[in-house]
């Protein structure tokens, strides 16, 4: 009965800034980045790109609380970008490598009504048009 | 016997005789007179017809085996005296023939050839012939026996009687061996001697013939049957007879010429299975197994192994039990031949329905966990606790009988439970439940309690046992009380069980009359026990204690018991005033009594009083009032004695009295006498006018000369040197193990260090109060540099580290003097001139970690004083480099509740401490130590002492449990520091801690490796679930504590030493960071858990901090579990990125436990190589993944690889990864032994190795790997 509406866990409050940079005044070249309204799904997905980046020295993420919808993201980098550039760079490859994964989806989806020879059954494994059922001969002559 | 036809079952066969039948052996007749022998009339004609009839069935089965015979065995059966028969006939026949006609003798004759042929009458004749020739044979033969009497015995069947021990010798084949008659009758044991059959042993002896030996040897040891026949000398016997071997099988052998041959099968005792088949199932199977349950169970010799016990519970070896006579008892209720009883018939017969029987077995019962409580039955060894418990439980069974049964089921019980440990009576200051290992092995707690003590209390009550039962009765409560506070509590919560004891063995009527019992003071030593077991059982005891009154009313000298038993009586009470006392209960007794108790003190003070202890029981009771008195609102109810009463008294004065009657020698007299003295005159600085400085300088007077050149001297040089030399002569081993010598040395280490202490508090109890500085000139002479050597050899003592786990737990006991000797030599020291402050800082820090249970006090007191030592201007004197801003908030004024806290005791189980001071007596719930086990410094545990060696870090502890933690809801109010500064403060104070330890020497008590890692770790945890977002906030980002733990964790590093590159490692250290973890995280939490969170902390917020890295690695070394690798290495495998550590900053002993044993989980290699394939790994998580990435591919560093395994992981490597990595593989080089090389030497080494290396290329991986790492593997 207390449970939050939710919508709240991805829309956005009014005037709420979806994401915030905390500059770290302690550590060279490091900032806390406050994302609102997303989850591990996009904490890790942003995690793995950089720590995969040879600039990141470390990168990490948090949820503080399950119950509140946003994460900290926690970037050092070694000098060459600032993190909040890092983290751009960041985004910017995890957006190609989704649309690039998404025309390389979309295409191999397109062969099925091009190629429609291919029946799939329900479970995505290809069979050969179901030839082996219509030769006229079943599992039972083997 | 096979042959022969067989027409009925039983005994009756119809046999074909042999055509000429063997004549019978003639015998000499008896009469030689031709008459017919007389027939005694001493038995009735029924009892001879019985006998005959029983002698039949006897006779058969001697004659059925000999088949041949029949014909004459049947006539010698049914007549014995066979020539008088034959003579008779052919008498009886000549008379006929001579009477007959001439006719009629033709007739006759024509009728007899007839009928048997016309050779008759040669075969007549021949048998005649035959007869007379072996009748002089046979003859010849009876004459030559000479051990062989004739007894002339009416049935004449075999002349042969033996006396019954030479009987024994001839017959059982064993003649150097004594035996009994039932085994040589029963013959390989197939049939159990008491059914052999009986007629055949008693039948014919006559009253003469019977030997009874007046007093049979009970012992198996003895060997009875060694004994002659007995002399005349040895007084009149009664004759029970002679012995006959009449047995079958005795017979069969003396018969000789009857025997079947030999071919035959061997005789069989009649009715038996064996028997039964081969008469009546000839064609059957000789050893059918389906018929295998007919066998009887005893065939083989009625199982050796199992352990059988005579009547005083001794074992009977298995040969001596198979031969014992069956007169010593030991056969009369055993199944089976051999004599005594085994265990599980002692069990079974324990619930005997027969009183006497089970009362017997019972006692025997006691006698077997005597002797094994003993170690005196070898064969049980092993079994003792289990067989201990079972036969507690036979006894608890049998304790509501009445009469013997009862008594003997207390006597079990007594030995089980009291004398099983029959040492440990006079232990009383601590809990003996773990004197029998483990909880849940411990016999005395599985006790069904409330059933015994109900028995207890009714038995008491009604008294019906004999004295001896009922003392045994009072030991059993003793003992149990002894045994834990629960135990004790329950007794004392027992209706009527303390007002039976009470009535039964104290309140006896006075004066004693002389069939009336004596009072026990054994019953007061009860008492005392209960008293001290809780302070619920003290304030449940005060009832019966009034009725005490009357031991202390009458002096000793006047009393109507003996001397001893009133002294005894006298003590008893006032130890149980005593008792009472440090509870701060009962004191009214002393104005209640103050004219009685006055008179004994003078008494005591006179040379009347012979008894030391009564001395020195009065001193301390003395003493616990005068504490009692000295704040009268700790008393329970408060104003229970009054100074003002004290003072009216005088016992200051009168303290001082006895000392004249005292020497040298009586170190523990001297000692309640100094404490007695110390007590008064703290008491009389609190409670005098100007802090009672007449008093004290009246007692200065009167103490002042005695330690100048007088006997308290002596008495404190004695106890000095004493105790150095038996502290000397006390190694680890004799405390982990001791036996009787060292626990006698223990006891006297004690004493001497109680009397030493008891002086330094006297001496500090001269002093004015309130001084800050060293006073001028000290009160009395003490050896203060001898004392203060002393103290650091006991401090240093390897008694503390194996006193925990000694075999013994109540050694604790002893260690008691020796931690209050150091908390008084602490005191003392702080008022002694030289000793600086650094130095009593040492003394404080080292000693703390020596304090026990009931010191809670003293280590507040000594913290207390040790930190507000501990200032910025006593640091910056040493130059450790410690910010200003550290001082700010009040120093170590804002850490001190946290440690105080950590010592504060907990409520419902507070220690009492052995002096009592006006605080214990207020909050005190037990005098008594918990068991020694529970109290292991290095394992978590329920009391705040004694401490463990990293226990400064308890402010952080609290800071992590904040949620729960008490500290936080009773700090004052001007306390505002925050977290970071309490953590700065304890990792300064840590710091310190280390530093003063390290500068006096005592490298033993500074805090361990993994007790400061886990410190830092600790640190580090403060942030987990925190929600802030700043690192600003984080406490390990402070400069200060980041800076403070980098100090603390630099002596551990690597680098800092080269024995950390010895290989191979040293042995595993004691402790673990799984093993230190868990005195924090408590039993439900695995340390594992905490990493897991770490880990995840460090992923999360860490940016990479080196100290927070560093302590990621630990537990990755090959002595830790596989998970921890998994975990980092596979689980968290993105942020190794992040840890970049040079070797030499690795937090270790020894850098080669992390690289021996060489990794074997495929998971985990696979890890390392996917690791080293992208290239991520720095420092020393590279050098770990290259070294069992290689160790697992080349065979010349680990001769256990499997070369498909070595093979794949060359063939992924080579694929893969890049040349930097490739090339480490390739080039890599371990040793096993002597020093680590680590990287990058390990790069360059040369050898043999690179050739075989690469034919092992070319072997496995093919051409083109080969041509890869050619070029690397040649030199």
């Amino acid at each position: 009965m207390n449970a939050p509406a939710r919508y709240e866990l991805f829309v956005l409050d009014e005037g709420e800034r979806p994401v915030e940079v905390i500059e770290d005044t302690k550590i060279p070249n490091a900032a806390t980045i406050k994302v609102m309204k997303q989850d591990h799904t996009l904490g890790n997905l942003i995690r793995a790109q950089l720590l995969s980046m040879p600039q990141v020295l470390f990168a990490g993420y948090k949820v503080p609380h399950p119950l509140q919808p946003h994460f900290l993201i926690k970037i050092q980098t070694d000098g060459t970008a600032t993190p909040t550039e890092i983290l751009e760079q960041a985004c910017n490859k995890l957006i190609q490598m989704m649309v690039s994964l998404e025309a390389k989806f979309k295409r191999e989806f397109s062969f099925k009504d091009v190629d429609g020879a291919v029946a799939e059954d329900p479970y995505g494994t290809v069979t050969a048009g179901g030839a082996t059922w219509t030769d006229g001969r079943d599992y039972l002559d083997f | 016997m096979q042959q022969g036809p067989v027409h009925l079952v039983g005994s009756i066969l119809e046999r074909k005789p042999r055509a000429t039948p063997l004549a019978p052996s003639p015998k000499p007749a008896s009469g030689k007179t031709g008459f017919p022998a007389v027939q005694h009339r001493s038995q009735s004609a029924f009892a001879r017809s019985r006998e005959q009839q029983k002698r039949t069935p006897s006779a058969r089965s001697q004659q059925v085996p000999a088949v041949q015979n029949v014909h004459a065995s049947a006539l010698e059966a049914g007549n014995g005296n066979t020539d008088d028969w034959r003579e008779q006939i052919d008498e009886e026949n000549r008379r006929r023939v001579e009477a007959m006609s001439e006719e009629e003798r033709e007739e006759e004759r024509r009728e007899i050839l007839q009928r048997f042929g016309p050779s008759v009458s040669e075969t007549l004749r021949k048998v005649r012939e035959l007869r007379e020739k072996k009748r002089l044979g046979s003859e010849r033969r009876e004459t030559e026996g000479t051990s062989v009497t004739n007894r002339g015995a009416p049935d004449g069947t075999f002349g042969q009687n033996v006396k019954l021990t030479s009987a024994l010798t001839s017959s059982s084949g064993k003649p150097s061996r004594p035996s009994s008659p039932p085994s040589a009758m029963s013959r390989g044991g197939t049939r159990p001697s008491s059914r052999a059959d009986r007629s055949v042993r008693f039948a014919d002896i006559t009253s003469k013939d019977i030997h009874v030996y007046e007093s049979a040897p009970p012992s198996p040891r003895r060997r009875p049957l060694a004994l002659p026949p007995p002399s005349d000398a040895d007084g009149p016997t009664i004759s029970l007879g002679e012995w006959a071997p009449t047995s079958p099988s005795v017979r069969r052998r003396e018969q000789g010429p009857f025997l079947p041959d030999a071919q035959s099968p061997p005789q069989v005792e009649e009715g038996t299975p064996e028997d039964i088949r081969r008469r009546f199932f000839p064609t059957a199977l000789a050893n059918d197994p389906s018929l295998a349950w007919m066998e009887p169970s005893s065939d083989s010799p009625a199982t050796p192994s199992t352990l059988r016990f005579d009547l005083t519970g001794a074992p009977i070896p298995p040969d001596v039990s198979a031969v014992l006579p069956t007169h010593l008892g030991l056969h009369h209720h055993a199944e089976g031949v051999h004599a005594g009883y085994s265990l599980d018939e002692l069990f079974l017969l324990s619930r005997s329905t027969v009183p006497a029987q089970r009362a017997a077995i019972i006692g025997v019962l006691a006698h077997i966990a005597r002797r094994l409580k003993n170690g005196k039955t070898v064969q049980l060894s092993g079994q003792d606790s289990d067989l201990r418990k079972r036969i507690m439980a036979a006894g608890i069974e049998a304790l509501a009988e009445r009469g013997s049964v009862g008594a003997r089921a207390v006597e079990v019980l007594w030995e089980c439970i009291v004398n099983w440990h029959g040492d440990v009576t006079s232990i009383q200051s601590i809990e003996l439940e773990t004197l029998d290992g483990a909880s849940e092995e411990d016999p005395i707690s599985t006790l069904p309690l409330e059933y015994i003590l109900s028995q207890a209390s009714s038995a008491l009550a009604i008294r019906a046992l004999p004295g001896e039962s009922l003392t045994q009765w009072l030991a059993i409560l003793h003992r149990l009380g002894q045994h834990s506070n629960a135990i004790a509590n329950s007794i004392v919560s027992t209706s009527g069980l303390v007002a039976s004891v009470v009535q039964a063995f104290l309140l006896t009527p006075i004066p004693p009359s002389c069939d009336s019992p004596l009072p026990d003071p054994f019953a007061l030593e009860l008492l005392v026990t209960l008293a001290l077991a809780s302070r619920v059982n003290a304030s449940a005891l005060l009832g019966p204690a009034d009725a005490l009154l009357r031991y202390v009313t009458t002096l000793p000298t006047v009393s109507s018991y003996p001397l001893h038993l009133a002294v005894a009586l006298l003590t008893g009470t006032l130890r149980l005033y005593t008792a009472f006392a440090s509870y701060g209960l009962y004191a009214h007794v002393a104005t209640t009594a103050a004219e009685h108790f006055s008179q004994i003190g003078r008494y005591i003070a006179s040379a009347e009083c012979t008894s030391k202890q009564l001395r020195e029981t009065w001193y301390e009771l003395l003493a616990a009032w005068m504490v009692c008195a000295r704040d009268p609102h700790r008393t329970t109810p408060s104003h229970d004695i009054l100074w003002s009463q004290v003072v009216g008294w005088d016992w200051g004065e009168e303290v001082l009295e006895t000392r004249r009657w005292l020497t040298a020698e009586d170190h523990t007299t001297w000692a309640a006498i100094w404490r007695a003295e110390a007590a008064w005159l703290e008491g009389v600085r609190v409670n005098e006018p100007r802090s009672g400085q007449e008093a004290r300088s009246t007692a200065l007077g009167a103490l002042q000369a005695g330690f100048q050149s007088g006997v308290e001297k002596d008495v404190v040089e004695r106890s000095h040197q004493m105790l150095g030399q038996l502290l000397d002569s006390i190694s680890g081993d004799s405390i982990r193990s001791p036996r009787h010598k060292d626990l006698i040395t223990l006891n006297a280490t004690a004493g001497h260090a109680s009397a030493l202490a008891a002086v330094m508090r006297l001496w500090l109890s001269c002093l004015p109060p309130q001084l800050s500085e060293p006073p001028e000139s000290p009160p009395f002479i003490l050896p203060f540099s001898k004392l203060s050597s002393l103290c650091s050899q006991v401090t240093l003592h390897p008694i503390w580290a194996s006193v925990f786990s000694s075999d013994v737990p109540y050694t604790l006991v002893f260690c008691r003097p020796l931690a209050l000797l150091l908390s008084s030599y602490l005191e003392l020291s702080r008022q002694i001139p030289g000793i600086t402050q650094s130095v009593w800082i040492a003394q404080a820090f080292s000693i703390t970690l020596r304090l026990l249970p009931g010191d809670e006090e003293d280590a507040q007191r000594n913290l207390g004083y040790a930190l507000d030592l501990i200032t910025a201007d006593f640091v910056n004197t040493r130059s450790w480099d410690v910010p200003a801003i550290i001082w700010e908030k009040g120093g170590m004024q804002i850490v001190k509740p946290f440690l105080d806290s950590r010592l504060q005791p907990k409520e419902e189980i507070s220690v009492g401490p052995i002096w009592i001071s006006p605080r214990s007596i207020a909050v005190a719930s037990t005098q008594r130590l918990p068991p020694a086990q529970s109290l292991i410094p290095d394992a978590r545990h329920n009391y705040p002492l004694p401490l463990a060696k990293d226990w400064l870090s308890a402010p952080i502890d609290s800071l992590l449990r904040s949620g729960d933690s008490d500290v936080f809801k009773s700090l004052p109010l001007s306390w505002d520091a925050s977290e970071s500064e309490v953590v700065r403060l304890s990792l300064l104070l840590a710091k310190i801690h280390r530093e003063i330890l390290c500068t006096h020497g005592m490298h033993a008590l500074i805090p361990s490796r993994e007790e400061t890692l886990f410190t830092c770790m600790k640190v580090f945890m403060l942030e987990h679930g925190q929600q802030q977002n700043d690192s600003t906030e984080e406490v390990f980002r402070d400069a200060i504590v980041g800076r403070l733990m980098d100090e603390l964790v630099a002596p551990f590093a690597a680098g800092t030493t080269t024995m950390s590159l010895q290989l191979p490692s040293p042995e595993i250290p004691a402790q673990n960071l799984e093993s230190v973890a868990k005195r924090f995280l408590g039993p439900s939490t695995p340390f594992y858990q905490f990493y897991t969170d770490f880990v995840g902390l460090y992923d999360a917020i860490s940016f990479a901090h080196p100290l927070f890295a560093r302590l990621l690695l630990p537990p990755l070394s090959m002595r830790y579990s596989l998970d921890y690798r998994k975990y980092l290495w596979a689980d968290y495998a993105h942020v190794l990125k992040t840890i970049r550590i040079p070797v030499d900053a690795v937090l270790t002993g020894s850098i080669g436990e992390y690289l021996w044993p060489v990794e074997g989980d495929a998971e985990v290699l696979g890890s390392y190589l996917r690791a080293l394939i992208r290239g991520l790994l720095d420092g020393v998580l590279r050098f770990i993944a290259v070294h069992h990435i290689a160790c697992n591919i080349w065979s010349d560093l680990n001769e256990s690889v499997e070369d498909d395994k070595g093979k794949k992981l060359l063939q992924t490597l080579v694929d893969q990864a890049g040349f930097d990595a490739i090339r480490e593989v390739v080039c890599y080089r371990q040793v096993q032994a002597g020093m680590v090389l680590v990287p990058p030497t390990c790069f360059a080494q040369v050898g043999d190795w690179k050739s075989m290396r690469l034919e092992f290329v070319k072997r496995t991986g093919g051409n083109s790997i080969y041509d890869r790492l050619k070029a690397l593997l040649e030199n």
